[in-house]
């Protein structure tokens, strides 16, 4: 019971930074605005000042090559996923974990090996 | 009325208001990003239910990788048009009016669902008892899940690469 | 004791379900259909650990099972955004009412 409060005050303290964090930027931000003279004219609110005028929406066709990275990283975000209850229950699994993680992680190994034959690691 | 309750009311405030945010935003960008704040007060209502790891996974998985890798579909796909939701009334009411009998329906069903006890310790060492459960308990759905990823892998480069093949195949040429 | 009643967070699961259902029968866009199918995912697994915690015989099962289907969700998303580049690359369209080749 009490060590239920507990945990629910720990959080607490998240909140508070979470809080902070938010704040932060918004009353920086804000209080620069206020304070700082504003005098805008046509000119600069150009987006290249001295430039050229931008002429083409600024949303450019990515390469597949960027999504195949970003693949990558979902699946091994998905394996780090796993490691963490592994890694802190360890000492009261034994031996049998081991080999269980040994299996999961040669599974995407073989996925990676597998990426790398296709050569979608390589950036050229 | 308490400080858990209060926690309770502004995060569900939060998810379904930036839910119905998604809906009504135009451009698809604004809609992912609405949707990382429905994602983030979920792992908040996950902490609230002591399951510490699961809003971790939450923080991490929902809102790190899959928020990053529908960015990088949008961008990859069109993405300038602005998304129009023109479908047709009927079909529209059609759905609606499903939507709301189902509602419905389940509200009625859950509404005063209780079981009357709660899990008083799942919030002592929460990892550590996901590790053990997970490793003697699930080994079978855990080894199935790296098949499935590494499926997932494969199957993904194969289809999103075809293009830099055809592209390679004609430098070659 | 947490003082939030179960059926809060159930009828909260199915608000959120019901908007990505919406999302997903309404909006033309691929990806919007996607994002709305991870946001009735996220609903179902607020049930998982719902009833985890206050369910007929608590234990830890709820947590892990909403574990799996994260993953299976990652797996999801990452394999039909693949699909969904692979068709804009032959149609030139994410609309999904414009896919229907197996129609004709």
């Amino acid at each position: 019971m009490e060590l239920y409060h507990l945990y629910q005050n720990n959080y607490l303290v998240v909140l508070m930074f979470l809080l902070l964090g938010i704040l932060l930027p918004i009353v920086a931000l804000t209080a620069g605005k206020i304070l700082r003279p504003a005098k805008p004219t046509k000119e600069k609110q150009t987006t290249y000042e001295s430039g050229i005028e931008p002429f083409h929406q600024s949303w450019v066709q990515y390469n597949v090559r960027y999504y195949i990275f970003a693949l990558l990283f979902v699946i091994f975000d998905v394996e780090t996923v796993f490691l963490y209850p592994w890694a802190v229950a360890y000492d009261k699994l034994g031996i049998f974990a081991l080999i269980e993680m040994t299996i999961f992680i040669v599974m995407l190994l073989i996925g990676l090996l597998y990426a790398w034959k296709k050569k979608v690691l390589k950036w050229m | 009325m308490n400080g858990e309750l209060i926690l309770f009311f502004v995060l569900a405030l939060v998810a379904i208001g930036s839910g119905i945010l998604m809906l009504n935003l135009t451009k698809v960008v604004h809609m992912v990003i609405a949707l990382v704040f429905t994602f983030l007060s979920i792992a908040g209502l996950y902490v609230m239910l002591s399951a510490e790891f699961v809003a971790f996974v939450q923080v991490l998985i929902y809102s790190g990788a899959i928020t990053i890798i529908m960015l990088f579909g949008i961008m990859l796909t069109r993405h300038d048009d602005k998304t129009e939701t023109k479908i047709g009334v009927p079909r529209m009411i059609l759905v609606l009016t499903g939507i709301v009998a189902f509602f419905v329906v389940m509200f009625f069903q859950i509404n005063d669902l209780s079981f009357g006890e709660q899990a008083a310790d799942l919030h002592v060492d929460n990892t550590e008892k996901i590790g053990i459960a997970l490793y003697s308990k699930y080994v079978i759905p855990f080894e199935l899940t790296s098949v499935l990823l590494l499926v997932a892998l494969v199957g993904a480069i194969i289809l999103a690469k075809r293009d830099d093949e055809d592209k390679g195949a004609e430098d070659n040429e | 004791m947490s003082s939030v009643p179960l059926s809060v967070y159930l009828v909260l699961a199915l608000i959120l379900f019901c908007i990505g259902l919406f999302g997903a029968l309404t909006k033309r866009n691929a990806v919007i259909v996607l994002i709305s199918i991870e946001l009735m995912l996220n609903a179902v697994n607020i049930n998982l650990i719902a009833f985890a915690k206050y369910g007929i015989n608590p234990s830890i099962t709820g947590q892990i099972f909403s574990l799996f289907t994260i993953t299976v969700a990652a797996a999801e998303a990452a394999v039909g955004l693949a699909i969904l580049i692979a068709l804009y690359r032959n149609r030139k369209t994410v609309n999904v009412d414009e896919m229907d080749i197996m129609k004709r």
